[in-house]
């Protein structure tokens, strides 16, 4: 597959509309943060581009941020918010049919948001339900890697949230954060495991990997960060962590991530007091500077995208299509302030309009759910056939 | 989903009055087309239509979509959203305008 590059200005502006309370609170009442975010892209018109598709993770509320006074404006054709149903990510889609000039959107919402605090986890010795047990899956590629880590860590049978403990515990002592790696990191369990160093994907991704290798169901979530100050360019504010599922409790949330960042940033031990603190604190709670997007892995997102499944829906996600061969153009990602495109080149094929009455049925063959091969041709002229298109995305 | 005991219904129903459903899912993953086979206990075939190769031979742009076929092989009707009763009421007029 080839793609051009296409130029890309984007810029996110991020204003507070009140400041949180001290982090790390421990009081019922959580520290709460008010903000008001507008992403904007400007995408310069590809050469022999047809249309541009382009998915932005669109934040809902739930039990611990409000979305509101969303306002969304620009030149494209159309427009929807869209959820897929694997992982229920949702997604503001924008489609330009006819890319003159450059293609832009302003894509603003005010978003209320609480620290997430989950105290006295209790050691249940029940295990995970069934609803969690999709996010027990290891990927087969990264198993051996980790073998002598889950031999090192040696949780045995302990309960799930002592287990969650000691992984951790482990990430936090022996992997350091770079703050060369652009964005968040790749989020490629063996290559971290290797250089030891990286940042939130690596870290939340390793944690997720250990976790369910020993039985803990875990998930990562993908989110932006809510500066405490008004700034102009939120682009390298993306940030993730993890969850992992407790028998009795539910999700709670872990961020090993940002306590070696902390540690680091101020250039502290990690048995420093201030240090010790972040890390119980992270353990179980997150704090309120941050909007919550989405999670899960290999995402299929609504409407569904041509280039296969995407490693993480954290940043918008854009692709090109092309009016004809696009041979010879580069096949490159680009990364620009955090924000990752792709622009596969995509040559459009001239879609039919819908069937009609008195018309005659294409004749058509295929696979069914079984597996089996299934030719329409012996029906057609012999038999009435009813037809249901289905798609439930 | 309304389409659940519908199809196979009527399946069932027209089958000696040379009726066959057929289920096009496009999009949709095997595991997930699988369930709704067990779930609705369909025995008509269900494709897998992942690339949309068939409802673009089709046209089809919106889902639901259900398109009749007489035995001529000419497309007798187009609908979206069909439920039980409504596509009983399409095909017993096609039938009858066929004299079947």
């Amino acid at each position: 597959m080839q793609a051009l590059i296409v130029g890309l200005l984007a810029s996110c502006v991020w204003t507070p509309v009140s400041l949180a309370q001290s982090l790390g609170a421990r009081s019922p009442v959580t520290a709460k943060a008010h903000a008001k975010i507008t992403l904007s892209v400007e995408i310069p018109n590809p050469v022999g581009s047809k249309y541009l598709n382009l998915w932005i993770p669109y934040p809902v509320s739930d039990a611990y941020q409000t979305i509101e006074n969303v306002e969304v404006t620009g030149n494209f054709q159309r427009q929807g918010v869209y959820r897929e149903t694997d992982f229920g990510n949702t997604a503001l889609y924008l489609r330009w049919l006819q890319v003159q000039g450059n293609a832009t959107v302003n894509f603003t919402f005010e978003v209320k948001r609480h620290e997430r605090v989950v105290r006295d986890l209790v050691a249940s010795e029940k295990s995970p339900s069934i609803l969690a047990e999709p996010f027990l899956e290891v990927d087969p590629g990264v198993v051996l890697a980790l073998a002598d880590i889950v031999e090192a860590i040696d949780v045995g049978d302990k309960p799930i949230v002592d287990r969650a403990q000691a992984i951790y515990d482990y990430i936090v002592d022996n992997f350091e954060r770079d703050p060369r790696i652009v964005g968040c990191g790749t989020g490629n369990v063996p290559t971290f495991l290797n250089v030891r160093k990286g940042k939130c994907a690596d870290f939340s991704s390793t944690f997720i990997a250990l976790a369910r290798s020993v039985g803990v169901p875990a998930r990562e979530v993908y989110g932006l960060r809510i500066s405490k100050e008004a700034r102009e360019d939120i682009s390298d504010d993306y940030h993730c962590w993890a969850e992992f599922f407790a028998p009795e409790i539910g999700w709670v949330p872990v961020d090993p991530s940002d306590v070696v960042k902390f540690a680091s940033k101020n250039g502290l031990a990690l048995d420093d007091p201030q240090t010790l603190e972040k890390r119980e604190y992270y353990f179980g709670a997150v704090d309120e500077h941050r909007v919550r997007l989405g999670t899960g892995q290999e995402i299929l997102l609504a409407p569904v995208q041509l280039l296969g499944p995407l490693p993480y829906f954290m940043c918008p996600y854009l692709e090109v299509g092309y009016e004809s061969n696009c041979e010879g153009a580069d096949l490159k990602k680009m990364n620009l302030k955090g924000l990752t495109f792709t622009a596969p080149c995509h040559p459009i094929v001239e879609r039919r309009s819908l069937i009609g009455v008195g018309e005659e049925a294409p004749v058509f063959s295929g696979q069914t759910v079984s597996g089996e091969s299934f030719d329409v041709a012996p029906f057609i002229g012999s038999k009435y056939l009813i037809l249901s298109f289905f798609a439930t995305w | 989903m309304w389409e659940s005991g519908g199809l196979q219904k009527v399946s069932e129903e027209y089958a000696d009055r040379d009726v066959r459903v057929v289920r096009v899912s496009s999009n949709e993953k095997r595991e997930k087309v699988s369930s709704f086979v067990k779930d609705t206990g369909a025995t008509f075939p269900v494709l897998l239509d992942m690339d949309s190769t068939i409802s673009e031979q089709f046209g089809i742009k919106y889902f639901p979509t259900t398109v009749i076929i007489g035995k001529d092989g000419k497309v007798r009707h187009v609908a979206g959203l069909l439920p039980e009763e409504d596509l009983r009421t399409a095909v017993d007029a096609i039938l009858r305008r066929d004299g079947q």
